[in-house]
């Protein structure tokens, strides 16, 4: 059975990227190491933190999800927000965290090989 | 192309300072997200899924090559590598960071580029047909009365504020390559009878959650008329269209609800009242902006013929990319060159910043300086000699640029759905990718001919999965991405709303049951000529829900 939590999460306001609430870090990019909340308290607690983070205007969309418990720390219920979490899925490598510079090529997206003559 | 004058410069840096202001005045907290986000939507910056997303104008899908190049260069340096080009012939930035977009569009304004209109309630980019200008089958070159529009609709003060987004193209051929019938004003180029230009007026046409066809308002619109008669429409769709429901506000409610009869007549008035006003078009102006779009002076290069006839001996593969990608140009040396951004398995629409140069420096070898995008999702050459088309081959193909497959089953349009989108619900980019894959055999694409396959992942129908001749529209069901299939669609000159098949199908079943569908075709049709969406419209979709659900179990 799913032990389901709540999580909150936001766009960081500079850059857009999404973040959930991990304690005393604050703000991380990983939500593995977001803050769970199961009882009435503890959502009460992140409920109160997430008005704060409004107030605060540097974080956008800033809400609650429901996430279950794994052993990599909480992953959310609803495919949106697990796309959200992990990246798109049709190209891995461009995680989330990743923003340099990088040269993907077209090789790189996965493509397959036309068998098309070369000049 | 269009060059801007002193004015556009003005006007552009002005707006890039303004919103460069407005971004530092949102990071120090001076005004609250509230505040900004109207702000940030003018200027196309959306927050979506993982990040910023950033839609930068290709008015009319025309660009050149320094423009493709600094797309190129904001790819690599302040994105991911990759860009999304869009069916508003736009393109899409996935990652940009919201501090580095006045940047961005500081140095997009250095190339006559900029992001303004590309959301928001407001007239959006003016699209129109991707060969125009080249192609034989137009009464005149489409894009000088897009400009027109451009110029006339950039931060009008009175449609700013309109009660939803308001869309138009404009052709100028019979065959209609802009889906000027699903757009709230679609504009046919054409000639009365004493050979004067002016435009068919279709009103009323749309996607999104309620598909309908445009209506025709009127059937010739004098050139000198077109800014007086738009304003008449506008004025009407300003004045009674609802903002109340976002869903009922678009101008095909309207026109829906008032009915065809006296929506024309509130024009009619509104018009009578304007039409000789300053709105008349005077034709020097129309010449200045058509000196703008002179055609290329184009050389003879009769060798061309020959040059191909030898390349087709040498290589099939070239053979069949000519056959299905190159269409003919005006003049009888050169070609129209549609580069596909649909490489088998490849994301709809996206090219790297690789391929972005590479484009970039086949259009100035070959290409006249000059791009397309087209609302298909890919790149068009407009103007390449016969005669260098083994050459252009040769690095499109080094580059996965090659694809044969323009207006085939693998040439999906596709919207970045639930991958990037906050408004999605279901995946586009993966049904896109295994559809493309199953009928990865080029020959076998060849045989099945033409078929337009559209794929939305919501409602709101970006991916115009209303108008595939196979439309898939990606739902939320009990917390499972589920696909609706329609059949019968299509964006031309007979442009229609497909109909829904039957009950939908998982992400998993998806691409085998478009398959049966394909199958079901190509069992029943008469010959080769008679293309999917004939067969559709002449067999209905009896044979296909018997063959995807069997005799009885069709009924939805």
């Amino acid at each position: 059975m799913k032990n389901i939590v709540k999580v909150l999460t936001a766009n960081r306001l500079s850059d857009g990227i999404a973040v959930w609430y991990a304690d005393s870090n604050g703000w991380v990019e990983q939500i593995g190491r977001a803050r769970a909340a199961s009882t009435k308290e503890d959502i009460s607690a992140l409920e109160k933190i997430a008005a704060e983070t409004l107030a605060q205007g540097q974080h956008c969309d800033v809400v609650l999800i429901d996430a279950e418990e794994t052993a990599d720390g909480p992953r959310p219920l609803k495919l949106r927000e697990r796309i959200r979490a992990e990246g798109p899925t049709i190209t891995p490598d461009l995680g989330i965290k990743d923003l340099g510079i990088k040269d993907l090529g077209i090789s790189d997206l996965g493509i397959s090989d036309l068998g098309m003559k070369a000049a | 192309m269009y060059r801007y004058d002193e004015f556009d410069h003005a006007f552009v840096a002005a707006r890039v300072a303004e919103f460069g202001d407005q971004v530092k005045r949102r990071v120090s907290g001076e005004i609250t997200e509230d505040q900004f986000k109207p702000l940030r939507l003018m200027n196309g910056v959306y927050l979506q899924l993982h990040a910023y997303m950033l839609r930068i104008a290709i008015p009319y899908g025309t660009l050149n090559a320094k423009q493709m190049r600094r797309l190129a260069h904001i790819a690599r340096v302040y994105d991911k590598g990759f860009g999304h080009f869009t069916t508003r012939q736009n393109i899409q930035f996935n990652w940009p960071a919201l501090s580095d977009t006045p940047q961005i569009l500081a140095e997009l304004a250095e190339v006559e580029m900029h992001a303004i209109q590309t959301s928001g309630n407001c007239i959006r980019n003016v699209t129109a047909d991707h060969f125009a200008g080249a192609t034989v089958d137009e009464v005149a070159d489409p894009r000088p009365y897009a400009e027109i529009l451009r110029q006339w609709s950039s931060i009008h003060p009175e449609f700013s504020y309109l009660p939803r987004k308001f869309k138009i193209a404009v052709t100028a051929s019979e065959a209609d390559r802009a889906a000027i019938q699903v757009h709230d004003i679609g504009l046919k180029l054409k000639r009365n009878n004493k050979g004067e230009l002016g435009f068919a007026f279709y009103v009323g046409g749309g996607q999104g959650r309620t598909p309908m066809v445009a209506k025709l308002v009127s059937d010739f619109v004098a050139e000198r008329d077109l800014l007086s008669f738009t304003t008449a429409v506008m004025r009407v769709y300003n004045l009674y269209g609802r903002r109340d429901n976002k869903y009922k506000a678009r101008v095909k409610i309207l026109v829906h609800e008032l009915g065809l009869d006296t929506f024309k007549r509130e024009v009619e008035a509104e018009w009578a009242v304007i039409k000789d006003s300053e709105l008349v078009l005077p034709a020097k102006d129309v010449a200045a902006i058509q000196a703008y779009f002179t055609p290329p002076l184009l050389s003879d290069r009769p060798e061309g013929l020959t040059a191909l006839a030898d390349a087709f001996q040498r290589d099939a593969h070239f053979k069949a990319w000519v056959r299905q990608n190159c269409n003919e140009h005006t003049h009888p040396d050169y070609a129209i060159v549609t580069i596909s951004l649909k490489a088998i398995g490849a994301i709809p629409g996206d090219a790297s910043h690789v391929q972005m140069d590479v484009v970039a420096d086949l259009a100035e070898q070959f290409g006249q300086d000059e791009i397309r995008v087209s609302h298909e999702q890919n790149l068009v050459l407009p103007h390449v000699a016969k005669a260098d088309l083994p050459a252009l081959y040769a690095v499109l193909a080094k580059h996965q640029l090659a694809e044969s497959n323009a207006g085939l089953i693998s040439d999906i349009i596709a919207c970045p759905g639930l991958d990037y989108c906050a408004l999605a619900t279901a995946r586009s980019i993966p049904i896109a990718q295994a559809i493309s894959n199953r009928f990865a055999d080029l020959e076998r694409q060849r045989d099945i001919g033409e078929l337009k396959l559209k794929i939305s992942g919501c409602i709101n129908a970006c991916g115009h999965h209303h108008v595939g001749h196979i439309g898939i529209l990606g739902i939320e069901k009990r917390g499972e991405e589920h696909y609706q299939v329609s059949l019968g669609g299509a964006a031309d000159a007979a442009t229609q709303v497909g109909e829904i098949v039957g009950p939908g199908f998982s992400a998993e079943e998806l691409p085998a049951k478009i398959e049966v569908i394909v199958d079901t075709y190509m069992a029943y049709r008469i010959s080769k000529e008679e293309r999917f969406v004939d067969y559709v419209r002449r067999a209905g979709l009896e044979p296909f829900k018997t063959a995807l659900y069997g005799q009885e179990e069709y009924a939805i």
